[in-house]
């Protein structure tokens, strides 16, 4: 199984440099959609499915590995090395975000810029900082999730009847894109809103920037300032777009706020 | 039906429709929602419309699902379907729903608004739970049975071995005895050894009963006051000879005065037996077992120590269950695994406790067993083993043998003619009450389980005869319905195969005198 077909790689576009496109929990690549072809006229664009997303092989999923944030980096720069991309500009959405500044700073030689789109460094609260959630909205998630609660119900079926695939089911889901596994989705949950990745800020050398939503309150304004602050020489765009998918709702606006950083540098 | 009249009724359906619908901006802003809706959340309309979006109406953790999953999905697709949330209701409880939606869009191509529904899914959610922990215990229950199975098989396979096992010098015996004819000292050498393998195998079954009857709850003790030191003694006698063989030397460390307590003698002495075969089992050749006795605060502190292969920790708890012995093939020893199961049962049916203790591998086993002791010496304590009575030889008894083994019967009739006492056979039940007719006999033993007729049909026909033979029902049945089946059918004793050769010698000697 080569790297490509396990995160279901997708590259197209007519220009030199790369640009990989990492979507967030709940979603897949999909969710580039509107704003990849924007930029294939310029930029060589990949995108691929995180391990348990989308059409990824989801029998590569390793709980171990997939234990923490590092994991999905490490299949980041396999993705990188594999396409021998160097200087790449990775634009990563909500915890995606955190997975590019782990690859960057790992490989500052692959990863050339950051292009944060409703980012968290830590979603929890903690003293003397606000992430926006408390260890208890987080909790009533995980559990949630992880008791099918939330989601599809078409995953119940699959969950009482014991079959991995819904897809086994033989059914036309009416939900085509974000496919999850139910369980692989809980664990990238416990992985993303309980991962504490401040620290790893300081260590950032590529170009970045931020693109803050107005009122997203999976990642709020207090957030993005926080990490503009922490990431030396980084650029902060607050985005009149709303809610935490601004590629989704205003997608001119958004790869506006990219071109512009893209040509700056 | 007046346009007025239409007007009202679609009013009518949309407003208490059994589902709640909405209609709201691309962001979520709720610009239109039905009666059913309002009266979900405790909402009037005025304070909802314009003023509150549909995902701040949602629990936490939904929202944070809305926000990355629901939402993205929905500016993709243009709608979702059945997508589970929870809704925040009046009362503050969190109500399960599904949601659908729908994008609506203008004629310049851009998203007006969102149609939604949402179904009410309280009672489907909890059918599903209740169908997840069917699963579980479907899937908990699976697991125990297969594993049951797998013990199961492991017991039969070491039941089958340890059956074999004492066979083959069985059968080697008596290969030797054909070809010698008995001859020099060839039947001296070979019988004690078919004894004691013959021993064996009656032990092995005696352990299997007993554990069948405690599983049943079906182990009656005759608990007296008795000595505990004489308990002792009598395991001792059984065990020695297993440990003689397995070259483990037995150190006794035993009290000077007795130690009181109420037992079922035979018992207890199976249970402490257990424990010295235990031993034998696992300790290698030239090792030592230990039995220490002693009073310890109110009660008895009886110790089994060995210098054996010792136990894991991890093991120490499973080795009293019922084939723990006989689990992985590659640790599997001699025994079934079983004693240790007997032995713990019977000394709590002794109001004990048996444990285990060792340090880990190679380092040993020992055994303790507590048991309550008697507060007073007692003056009439029984004696728990009498000595043999020695036998006067009897007078020749006319004794029938009913079996439909022809070789049982044989070798009873052999057994009684070599003690002067006249026999005949007969093998199945009908052929039983003939011979019972014209022989006479003092005395029948009579095998339950016959062709033709069975054993208690014949005892009921030969007590019609007229006669007053001794009428013993011998038989593999040992339980107390077939004892009371066997009384009520006219049979004086009640005796369990294999029958010791001395308590038939008893029998016999005890039939009144021939008329």
């Amino acid at each position: 199984m080569t790297i490509a077909a396990r995160n279901n790689v997708r590259v197209s576009g007519r220009g030199q440099r790369p640009m990989v496109f990492a979507h967030g929990f709940g979603c897949d690549q999909n969710m580039w959609r509107f704003l990849v072809p924007l930029f294939e006229p310029s930029h060589r664009v990949v995108a691929f499915d995180y391990v348990g997303a989308g059409n990824s092989d989801t029998a590569a999923y390793d709980r171990e590995r997939y234990g923490s944030l590092e994991g999905y980096a490490t299949d980041v720069l396999e993705i990188c090395e594999e396409l021998d991309l160097r200087d790449a500009v990775f634009v990563g959405h909500s915890v995606s975000a955190m997975v590019g500044v782990l690859a960057a700073r790992r490989q500052p030689e692959r990863i050339g810029a950051l292009v944060l789109v409703g980012p968290s460094p830590r979603y929890l609260d903690d003293e003397g900082y606000r992430g926006g959630f408390s260890r208890q909205d987080v909790d009533e998630l995980l559990e949630s999730l992880e008791s099918n609660y939330l989601g599809w119900s078409s995953a119940m079926a699959p969950a009482i009847m014991g079959t991995a695939n819904p897809v086994e089911l033989g059914a036309e889901l009416a939900n085509s894109f974000c496919r999850t596994d139910p369980t692989i989705a809980g664990q990238f949950a416990r992985v993303t809103f309980l991962s504490d990745n401040r620290a790893d800020l300081p260590g950032v050398t590529a170009p970045t920037l931020i693109l803050q939503c107005s009122d997203d309150i999976i990642a709020p304004a207090s957030v993005g300032d926080y990490l503009h602050a922490h990431i030396a020489g980084s650029e902060l765009v607050k985005l009149k777009a709303t809610g935490h998918c601004p590629h989704l709702s205003a997608p001119d606006e958004t790869a506006a706020a990219i071109a512009r950083f893209l040509r700056l540098q | 039906m007046k346009s007025d009249d239409a007007d009202a009724d679609v009013e009518e359906l949309y407003e208490q429709a059994p589902c709640a619908l909405l209609s709201t901006l691309p962001g979520g802003l709720i610009v239109r929602a039905n009666q059913t809706f309002l009266d979900w959340i405790g909402r009037s309309r005025e304070s909802v419309l314009g003023t509150t979006r549909f995902q701040e109406l949602l629990t936490m953790g939904s929202r944070m699902y809305y926000e990355t999953h629901y939402s993205p999905l929905l500016a993709m697709q243009g709608s979702v379907s059945e997508i589970a949330l929870e809704v925040r209701r009046k009362d503050g409880a969190a109500s399960p729903v599904v949601a659908s939606a729908r994008q609506v869009r203008g004629a310049d191509g851009a998203v007006r608004v969102v149609r939604v529904a949402l179904f009410d899914s309280t009672d489907r959610r909890q059918y599903e739970r209740e169908l997840l922990l069917a699963r579980q215990r479907a899937e908990l229950a699976t697991r125990e049975l297969a594993e049951a199975d797998v013990r199961r098989n492991h017991f039969i396979a070491t039941l089958a071995h340890e059956l074999r096992s004492p066979l083959a010098p069985i059968r080697s015996a008596v290969e030797v005895l054909r070809r010698s004819g008995g001859a020099g000292d060839t039947a001296a050498k070979t019988l004690p050894i078919m004894e004691r393998q013959v021993t064996q195998i009656g032990r092995l079954v005696e352990d299997l009963l007993d554990v069948g009857r405690i599983g049943r709850d079906a182990l009656t003790l005759h608990r007296v006051p008795v000595d505990l030191v004489s308990v002792v003694h009598h395991a001792v006698e059984t065990s020695e000879p297993l440990l003689r063989d397995a070259g483990v030397a037995l150190v006794l460390r035993l009290p000077e005065t007795p130690i009181y307590v109420e037992a079922d003698a035979a018992r207890l002495a199976q249970a402490i037996s257990n424990l010295l075969g235990n031993a034998s089992k696992f300790t290698p050749r030239d090792g030592t077992a230990t039995l220490f006795l002693e009073r310890d605060g109110e009660g008895a502190l009886l110790r089994v120590a060995d210098t054996g292969i010792g136990i894991e920790e991890e093991q120490l708890s499973r080795i009293f269950e019922m084939f723990a012995q006989a689990a992985p093939e590659e640790q599997r020893r001699n025994g079934l695994g079983i004693g240790l199961t007997l032995a713990r049962s019977l000394v709590e049916r002794h109001d004990g406790v048996l444990t285990v203790h060792s340090p880990g591998l190679g380092q040993g086993t020992e055994f303790r067993i507590r048991l309550p002791v008697l507060r007073e010496t007692l003056e009439s304590v029984s004696r728990s083993f009498p000595p043999p009575e020695i036998e006067a030889p009897s007078a020749s008894r006319r004794v029938l043998i009913v079996d439909d083994n022809h070789d049982s019967a044989q070798m009873m009739a052999l057994l009684l003619g070599l003690w002067g006492h006249e026999t005949r056979m007969a093998h199945d039940g009908l052929e039983a009450v003939a011979v019972a007719e014209s022989f006479a006999p003092h005395l029948v033993l009579l095998d339950i389980g016959l062709p033709r007729l069975n054993g208690y049909e014949v005892a009921q026909r030969i007590r019609l005869q007229g006669g007053r033979p001794v009428l013993v029902a011998l038989t593999g049945w040992g339980e107390e319905e077939d004892r009371r089946r066997s009384a009520a059918a006219g049979f004086d004793q009640h005796l369990v195969k294999p029958i010791a050769h001395d308590a038939l010698q008893k029998l016999v000697a005890g039939l009144p005198d021939p008329a």
